[in-house]
Protein backbone atom coordinates (compact mmCIF):
# COMPACT_ATOMS: atom_id res chain seq x y z
CA UNK A 1 0.00 0.00 0.00
CA UNK A 2 1.16 3.50 -0.75
CA UNK A 3 2.92 5.28 2.08
CA UNK A 4 0.96 8.36 1.08
CA UNK A 5 -2.28 7.01 2.56
CA UNK A 6 -0.55 6.31 5.86
CA UNK A 7 0.92 9.76 6.28
CA UNK A 8 -0.55 11.32 9.42
CA UNK A 9 -1.70 14.46 7.67
CA UNK A 10 -5.04 16.16 8.04
CA UNK A 11 -7.44 14.36 5.71
CA UNK A 12 -7.72 17.24 3.26
CA UNK A 13 -3.96 17.54 2.83
CA UNK A 14 -3.60 13.79 2.50
CA UNK A 15 -6.36 13.85 -0.08
CA UNK A 16 -4.45 16.27 -2.28
CA UNK A 17 -1.41 14.05 -2.15
CA UNK A 18 -3.47 11.20 -3.53
CA UNK A 19 -4.45 13.06 -6.70
CA UNK A 20 -1.83 11.31 -8.89
CA UNK A 21 -3.15 7.92 -7.79
CA UNK A 22 -6.71 9.01 -8.44
CA UNK A 23 -5.77 10.16 -11.95
CA UNK A 24 -4.10 6.86 -12.71
CA UNK A 25 -7.14 4.92 -11.54
CA UNK A 26 -9.50 7.22 -13.44
CA UNK A 27 -7.64 6.88 -16.72
CA UNK A 28 -7.50 3.12 -16.30
CA UNK A 29 -11.25 3.06 -15.85
CA UNK A 30 -12.33 5.37 -18.63
CA UNK A 31 -9.34 5.16 -21.00
CA UNK A 32 -9.36 8.87 -21.70
CA UNK A 33 -7.13 11.40 -19.97
CA UNK A 34 -9.42 14.37 -20.33
CA UNK A 35 -12.40 12.50 -19.00
CA UNK A 36 -10.20 11.09 -16.24
CA UNK A 37 -9.27 14.60 -15.11
CA UNK A 38 -12.94 15.59 -15.05
CA UNK A 39 -13.64 12.53 -12.94
CA UNK A 40 -10.84 13.42 -10.53
CA UNK A 41 -12.15 16.97 -10.22
CA UNK A 42 -15.64 15.72 -9.46
CA UNK A 43 -14.26 13.22 -6.96
CA UNK A 44 -12.25 15.92 -5.18
CA UNK A 45 -15.26 18.20 -4.96
CA UNK A 46 -17.43 15.45 -3.50
CA UNK A 47 -14.74 14.28 -1.11
CA UNK A 48 -13.98 17.83 0.04
CA UNK A 49 -17.64 18.53 0.69
CA UNK A 50 -18.15 15.24 2.53
CA UNK A 51 -14.85 15.01 4.34
CA UNK A 52 -16.83 14.92 7.58
CA UNK A 53 -18.16 11.50 6.67
CA UNK A 54 -14.64 10.10 6.35
CA UNK A 55 -13.61 8.27 9.49
CA UNK A 56 -10.10 9.26 10.57
CA UNK A 57 -7.84 6.25 10.85
CA UNK A 58 -9.54 4.36 8.03
CA UNK A 59 -8.19 4.05 4.52
CA UNK A 60 -8.46 7.45 2.86
CA UNK A 61 -7.10 6.12 -0.42
CA UNK A 62 -9.77 3.43 -0.60
CA UNK A 63 -12.43 5.99 0.34
CA UNK A 64 -11.37 8.29 -2.52
CA UNK A 65 -11.16 5.42 -5.00
CA UNK A 66 -14.68 4.39 -4.00
CA UNK A 67 -16.01 7.90 -4.61
CA UNK A 68 -14.26 8.03 -7.97
CA UNK A 69 -15.55 4.68 -9.21
CA UNK A 70 -19.09 5.44 -8.01
CA UNK A 71 -18.93 8.79 -9.79
CA UNK A 72 -17.71 7.06 -12.94
CA UNK A 73 -20.45 4.43 -12.94
CA UNK A 74 -23.16 6.99 -12.16
CA UNK A 75 -21.95 9.08 -15.04
CA UNK A 76 -21.89 6.07 -17.34
CA UNK A 77 -25.44 5.18 -16.41
CA UNK A 78 -26.44 8.75 -17.06
CA UNK A 79 -24.77 8.87 -20.41
CA UNK A 80 -25.84 5.33 -21.26
CA UNK A 81 -22.35 4.52 -22.39
CA UNK A 82 -21.41 1.03 -23.34
CA UNK A 83 -20.14 -0.05 -19.96
CA UNK A 84 -22.55 -2.95 -19.90
CA UNK A 85 -20.47 -4.64 -22.57
CA UNK A 86 -20.31 -8.33 -21.81
CA UNK A 87 -16.96 -8.83 -23.41
CA UNK A 88 -18.31 -9.51 -26.89
CA UNK A 89 -16.23 -6.64 -28.23
CA UNK A 90 -13.19 -8.29 -26.79
CA UNK A 91 -14.10 -11.61 -28.34
CA UNK A 92 -14.32 -10.07 -31.79
CA UNK A 93 -11.31 -7.81 -31.60
CA UNK A 94 -7.98 -9.36 -30.97
CA UNK A 95 -5.09 -7.03 -30.39
CA UNK A 96 -1.99 -8.45 -31.87
CA UNK A 97 1.42 -7.27 -30.84
CA UNK A 98 2.48 -4.31 -32.90
CA UNK A 99 6.05 -5.44 -33.14
CA UNK A 100 7.46 -8.84 -33.64
CA UNK A 101 7.02 -10.83 -30.47
CA UNK A 102 6.78 -7.83 -28.19
CA UNK A 103 3.82 -6.33 -26.48
CA UNK A 104 4.17 -2.61 -26.38
CA UNK A 105 2.27 -0.28 -24.13
CA UNK A 106 -0.05 0.88 -26.87
CA UNK A 107 -1.20 -2.68 -27.60
CA UNK A 108 -1.68 -3.21 -23.91
CA UNK A 109 -3.77 -0.07 -23.39
CA UNK A 110 -6.00 -0.98 -26.32
CA UNK A 111 -6.52 -4.47 -24.98
CA UNK A 112 -7.19 -3.20 -21.46
CA UNK A 113 -9.83 -0.80 -22.74
CA UNK A 114 -11.61 -3.66 -24.46
CA UNK A 115 -12.13 -5.54 -21.21
CA UNK A 116 -15.52 -5.30 -19.54
CA UNK A 117 -15.24 -2.42 -17.10
CA UNK A 118 -15.82 -4.51 -13.98
CA UNK A 119 -12.89 -6.75 -14.91
CA UNK A 120 -10.70 -3.80 -15.82
CA UNK A 121 -11.50 -2.14 -12.51
CA UNK A 122 -10.67 -5.29 -10.51
CA UNK A 123 -7.42 -5.84 -12.38
CA UNK A 124 -6.27 -2.25 -11.92
CA UNK A 125 -7.19 -2.10 -8.23
CA UNK A 126 -5.36 -5.32 -7.40
CA UNK A 127 -2.66 -5.46 -10.05
CA UNK A 128 -1.66 -1.81 -10.30
CA UNK A 129 -3.01 0.22 -7.39
CA UNK A 130 -1.83 -2.37 -4.88
CA UNK A 131 -5.08 -2.96 -3.02
CA UNK A 132 -5.70 -6.33 -1.42
CA UNK A 133 -8.58 -8.44 -2.73
CA UNK A 134 -10.55 -7.47 0.38
CA UNK A 135 -9.95 -3.75 -0.12
CA UNK A 136 -10.79 -4.01 -3.81
CA UNK A 137 -14.01 -5.85 -2.94
CA UNK A 138 -14.98 -3.05 -0.54
CA UNK A 139 -14.24 -0.38 -3.14
CA UNK A 140 -16.22 -2.23 -5.81
CA UNK A 141 -18.96 -3.16 -3.37
CA UNK A 142 -18.87 -6.87 -4.14
CA UNK A 143 -17.66 -10.13 -2.63
CA UNK A 144 -13.97 -11.02 -2.42
CA UNK A 145 -14.60 -14.09 -4.57
CA UNK A 146 -16.14 -11.89 -7.24
CA UNK A 147 -13.04 -9.70 -7.34
CA UNK A 148 -10.77 -12.75 -7.60
CA UNK A 149 -12.84 -14.14 -10.40
CA UNK A 150 -12.88 -10.81 -12.25
CA UNK A 151 -9.10 -10.50 -11.96
CA UNK A 152 -8.62 -14.02 -13.30
CA UNK A 153 -11.01 -13.48 -16.16
CA UNK A 154 -9.36 -10.14 -16.97
CA UNK A 155 -5.93 -11.75 -17.11
CA UNK A 156 -7.19 -14.59 -19.27
CA UNK A 157 -8.94 -12.22 -21.67
CA UNK A 158 -5.91 -9.97 -21.91
CA UNK A 159 -3.72 -12.96 -22.71
CA UNK A 160 -6.20 -14.03 -25.34
CA UNK A 161 -6.54 -10.58 -26.87
CA UNK A 162 -2.82 -10.00 -26.88
CA UNK A 163 -2.39 -13.48 -28.24
CA UNK A 164 0.32 -14.28 -25.72
CA UNK A 165 -0.83 -17.65 -24.49
CA UNK A 166 1.89 -19.52 -26.27
CA UNK A 167 5.59 -19.48 -25.60
CA UNK A 168 6.18 -18.34 -29.16
CA UNK A 169 4.69 -14.98 -28.25
CA UNK A 170 7.94 -14.02 -26.65
CA UNK A 171 9.80 -14.81 -29.82
CA UNK A 172 8.93 -14.36 -33.50
CA UNK A 173 5.20 -14.24 -34.27
CA UNK A 174 3.42 -16.82 -36.43
CA UNK A 175 3.68 -14.77 -39.63
CA UNK A 176 7.39 -14.27 -39.18
CA UNK A 177 7.92 -17.92 -38.40
CA UNK A 178 6.03 -18.91 -41.56
CA UNK A 179 8.21 -16.62 -43.66
CA UNK A 180 11.35 -17.95 -42.03
CA UNK A 181 10.18 -21.53 -42.56
CA UNK A 182 9.40 -20.84 -46.22
CA UNK A 183 12.80 -19.24 -46.70
CA UNK A 184 14.35 -22.23 -44.94
CA UNK A 185 12.62 -24.80 -47.18
CA UNK A 186 13.93 -22.96 -50.23
CA UNK A 187 17.49 -23.56 -49.02
CA UNK A 188 19.59 -21.44 -46.71
CA UNK A 189 17.94 -22.78 -43.54
CA UNK A 190 18.92 -20.94 -40.42
CA UNK A 191 20.78 -22.94 -37.84
CA UNK B 1 18.39 -14.19 -11.40
CA UNK B 2 20.01 -15.31 -14.63
CA UNK B 3 18.85 -17.85 -17.17
CA UNK B 4 20.99 -20.61 -18.58
CA UNK B 5 22.24 -18.31 -21.29
CA UNK B 6 22.92 -15.39 -19.04
CA UNK B 7 19.63 -13.66 -19.72
CA UNK B 8 18.05 -11.92 -16.76
CA UNK B 9 14.62 -13.35 -16.10
CA UNK B 10 11.97 -12.19 -13.64
CA UNK B 11 12.19 -13.73 -10.18
CA UNK B 12 8.54 -14.57 -9.87
CA UNK B 13 7.49 -18.06 -10.84
CA UNK B 14 10.28 -18.79 -13.25
CA UNK B 15 12.56 -21.77 -13.26
CA UNK B 16 16.13 -20.58 -12.98
CA UNK B 17 17.20 -22.50 -16.06
CA UNK B 18 14.53 -20.93 -18.21
CA UNK B 19 15.06 -18.37 -20.90
CA UNK B 20 11.76 -17.22 -22.35
CA UNK B 21 13.46 -15.48 -25.22
CA UNK B 22 14.48 -18.85 -26.53
CA UNK B 23 11.54 -20.87 -27.74
CA UNK B 24 13.51 -24.02 -28.33
CA UNK B 25 14.94 -23.90 -24.85
CA UNK B 26 11.48 -23.31 -23.40
CA UNK B 27 9.95 -26.26 -25.23
CA UNK B 28 12.67 -28.60 -24.17
CA UNK B 29 12.26 -27.49 -20.60
CA UNK B 30 8.49 -27.88 -20.74
CA UNK B 31 8.83 -31.41 -22.03
CA UNK B 32 11.23 -32.22 -19.24
CA UNK B 33 13.86 -33.48 -21.59
CA UNK B 34 16.42 -30.97 -20.56
CA UNK B 35 17.77 -31.25 -17.06
CA UNK B 36 17.66 -28.17 -14.89
CA UNK B 37 20.72 -26.89 -13.15
CA UNK B 38 19.08 -25.57 -10.01
CA UNK B 39 19.80 -27.32 -6.80
CA UNK B 40 16.19 -26.92 -5.66
CA UNK B 41 14.88 -28.27 -9.00
CA UNK B 42 11.69 -26.21 -9.08
CA UNK B 43 9.17 -27.28 -11.69
CA UNK B 44 9.53 -25.78 -15.15
CA UNK B 45 7.53 -22.62 -15.74
CA UNK B 46 4.13 -22.57 -17.36
CA UNK B 47 3.75 -20.01 -20.08
CA UNK B 48 0.71 -18.67 -18.18
CA UNK B 49 2.95 -17.59 -15.32
CA UNK B 50 5.19 -15.71 -17.71
CA UNK B 51 2.20 -14.08 -19.36
CA UNK B 52 0.74 -13.00 -16.01
CA UNK B 53 4.08 -11.56 -14.97
CA UNK B 54 4.29 -9.67 -18.22
CA UNK B 55 0.72 -8.37 -17.98
CA UNK B 56 1.31 -7.31 -14.37
CA UNK B 57 4.44 -5.46 -15.35
CA UNK B 58 2.72 -3.57 -18.19
CA UNK B 59 -0.20 -2.74 -15.92
CA UNK B 60 2.04 -1.25 -13.24
CA UNK B 61 4.07 0.61 -15.85
CA UNK B 62 0.90 2.15 -17.24
CA UNK B 63 -0.42 3.12 -13.79
CA UNK B 64 2.89 4.48 -12.53
CA UNK B 65 3.34 6.45 -15.74
CA UNK B 66 0.23 8.47 -14.91
CA UNK B 67 1.11 8.73 -11.20
CA UNK B 68 4.38 10.42 -12.11
CA UNK B 69 2.84 12.90 -14.53
CA UNK B 70 2.54 16.50 -13.33
CA UNK B 71 -0.92 17.46 -12.09
CA UNK B 72 -2.72 19.37 -14.86
CA UNK B 73 -3.51 23.05 -14.46
CA UNK B 74 -7.26 22.59 -14.20
CA UNK B 75 -6.84 20.33 -11.17
CA UNK B 76 -4.27 22.71 -9.65
CA UNK B 77 -6.82 25.51 -10.05
CA UNK B 78 -9.48 23.40 -8.38
CA UNK B 79 -7.17 22.70 -5.45
CA UNK B 80 -6.58 26.42 -5.01
CA UNK B 81 -10.33 27.03 -5.06
CA UNK B 82 -10.94 24.27 -2.55
CA UNK B 83 -8.28 25.61 -0.21
CA UNK B 84 -9.78 29.08 -0.36
CA UNK B 85 -13.18 27.81 0.69
CA UNK B 86 -14.28 28.76 4.18
CA UNK B 87 -13.65 25.99 6.68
Amino acid sequence: MSDVSETPLPAKQAMLRLIPNLRAFAVSLCGDMERADDLVQETLLKAWDHIGSFQEGTNLRAWLFTILRNTYFSECRRRRREVEDDGSKAAVLAVHPGQQGHLDMQDFRRALNLLPVDQREALVLVGAAGFSYEEAANISNCAVGTIKSRVNRARAKLSEMLDVSASSDFGPDAATEAIVARAGSGGGRRS
Amino acid sequence: MRGAEGVVVPEVGLHCNFNYNNKENHMRDSNGTKAGTCADATPPPKSGQTVNTHIGSLLRQMFDGVVHEPIPDKIQDLIKDLERRPK
